[in-house]
């Protein structure tokens, strides 16, 4: 049942940590029951371990960790810790802080990111739907887009196409119907698809009537998950937490994709560095 | 898990309080304004969209509402209606809100040890809603209300946890850097 019963007494390879300093090192102990003292090469903190359990569930009392396969004749050798994951935990806060700003003040993101995809040479479509209050369409409805004037077809519909990314204003007024202001978000690659209902009367209508899926509160929820994954790097601690998060986060598109996009960087350095996180793989506690 | 002792309290307490007040509030909100002059509130999520009606309310409800007119959708199709008048956040924020401050809540009596088991709780929390938000988004189905409110919550419970998971893995971190 526990493979390590049949080599008592023998000398294993093993890893500890300081309890004062949190120092790493590498040491030969008996594997027996009895408790060992040692002297931490850093700080010369004395302390006991024991490199068996006479209880595995009691994890705690052993601060030894096996290290190497305990099987083979040739022990793996040890890889020096690198700073990579400091370097996650970075990434991955700026993930959170990015994402934050952005679920708060995304409407200037919003602009700005636009504005700039236009000015790289992106420009949208927009498709219309113009229909009265029964759902029947209405055709020659006057559609106004920036300089654009047009109308709708016999579908009731006002399509148009290479128009400038990001907050357009659409005017629309048809022949016994109020005008009506709307506010349309115009984004690269994706056809904007949209249907306005007109209210019939004369005079002004109803502005604004933005329809957009999601709510920024969620970008928050999903970049506070940066936070936490910043937290197990700083410790060190459990990579599939890490993981997890870095995961998560990158559905906080902070910047618009600039923090999924380290997200994902932080993600591939966690995997690459694995190996650096406690209770990783490269030992068995007892 | 295990029950929190009392001197780790008061940090998260002090993260707590703030959001009990402010989902507190958000239902009193429709309360507290007159019966049926807050409707169709449905406009655009990044922008203030309402200036005019949310002007006319009393302080504290105007930044309420107008906090909800920045964050939120709030299509009233996919809010609660109480007292005639529309909730300020849609269902699924509101929910959110609500799961923060009963996370949160909860980890003022409880402790919770961060480790690989705390990937169930993510799974629990982001799965539903990630399911629901998508199906949604591209018009497999339309959600409810209810299955808004439930995956809401989920998320925003797990989310309560994580952050005072967080609190307490700082505190925990500033112990070492103090004793090393």
């Amino acid at each position: 049942m526990y493979p390590y019963l049949s080599r008592v007494n023998e000398v294993v390879k093993g890893k500890t940590t300081c309890p004062r300093c949190q120092h790493e090192f590498i040491l030969d102990l008996p594997e027996n029951l009895e408790k060992h003292e040692v002297i931490c090469p850093k700080c010369e903190n004395k302390f006991t371990i024991q490199a068996k359990c006479s209880d595995p569930k009691l994890v705690d009392e052993c601060s030894w960790e096996e290290y190497g396969e305990p099987r083979k004749t040739v022990l793996s050798s040890i890889k020096p810790k690198t700073n990579k994951l400091m370097i996650v935990a970075i990434l991955l806060s700026c993930v959170f802080a990015i994402g934050l700003i952005t679920a708060v003040f995304s409407d200037a993101f919003i602009e700005s990111s636009m504005n700039l995809t236009s000015d790289i040479g992106f420009t949208g479509s927009v498709k219309i739907l113009v229909t009265d209050r029964s759902n029947n369409s209405l055709s020659n409805v006057n559609v106004t887009l920036n300089d654009l004037t047009s109308t709708t077809n016999e579908n009731g519909i006002f399509f148009v196409e290479n128009i400038k990314l990001g907050i357009q204003t659409l005017k629309l007024s048809g022949d016994g119907y109020k005008t009506q202001t709307c506010e349309i978000l115009v984004i690269p690659i994706f056809n904007l698809k949209k249907t306005i209902e007109l209210e019939t009367g004369v005079g002004e209508g109803n502005n604004i009537n933005f329809d957009y899926t999601g709510c920024t509160l969620i970008l928050a929820i999903f970049s506070v998950f940066g936070l936490l994954g910043t937290i197990t790097c700083l410790k060190q601690q459990h990579a599939d937490v890490a993981i997890m998060c870095s995961l998560i986060s990158i559905f906080s598109f902070g910047f618009f994709f600039i923090g999924s996009i380290i997200s994902i960087v932080a993600f591939i350095l966690i995997m690459k560095y694995r190996e650096e996180f406690e209770n990783g793989n490269k030992g068995k506690i007892f | 898990m295990e029950i929190r002792e009392k001197s780790s309290r008061l940090i998260i307490i002090i993260f707590f309080l703030p959001f009990f007040i402010w989902i507190l509030f958000q239902f009193l909100a429709p309360f507290a304004l007159p019966t049926g002059s807050v409707y169709k509130l449905s406009g655009f999520v990044v922008g203030s969209d309402n200036d005019q009606l949310i002007d006319n309310m009393p302080f504290p409800w105007n930044s309420i509402y107008n906090c909800g007119d920045r964050l939120c959708h709030q299509k009233v199709e996919r809010s609660f209606i109480i007292n005639d008048n529309q909730m300020p956040f849609c269902s699924r924020c509101t929910a959110i809100w609500l799961g923060l401050a009963i996370g949160l809540g909860f980890m003022v009596f409880y402790k919770i040890e961060l480790n690989e088991k705390f990937i169930f709780l993510i799974i629990i929390g982001v799965v539903p809603i990630g399911i629901d938000g998508i199906g949604q988004l591209f018009g497999f189905w339309e959600s409810t209300n209810i299955i808004r409110l439930i995956t809401g919550l989920l998320i925003g419970i797990v989310c309560g946890i994580a952050i005072a998971l967080i609190i307490d893995e700082i505190r925990d971190l500033r112990k070492i850097k103090v004793k090393s």
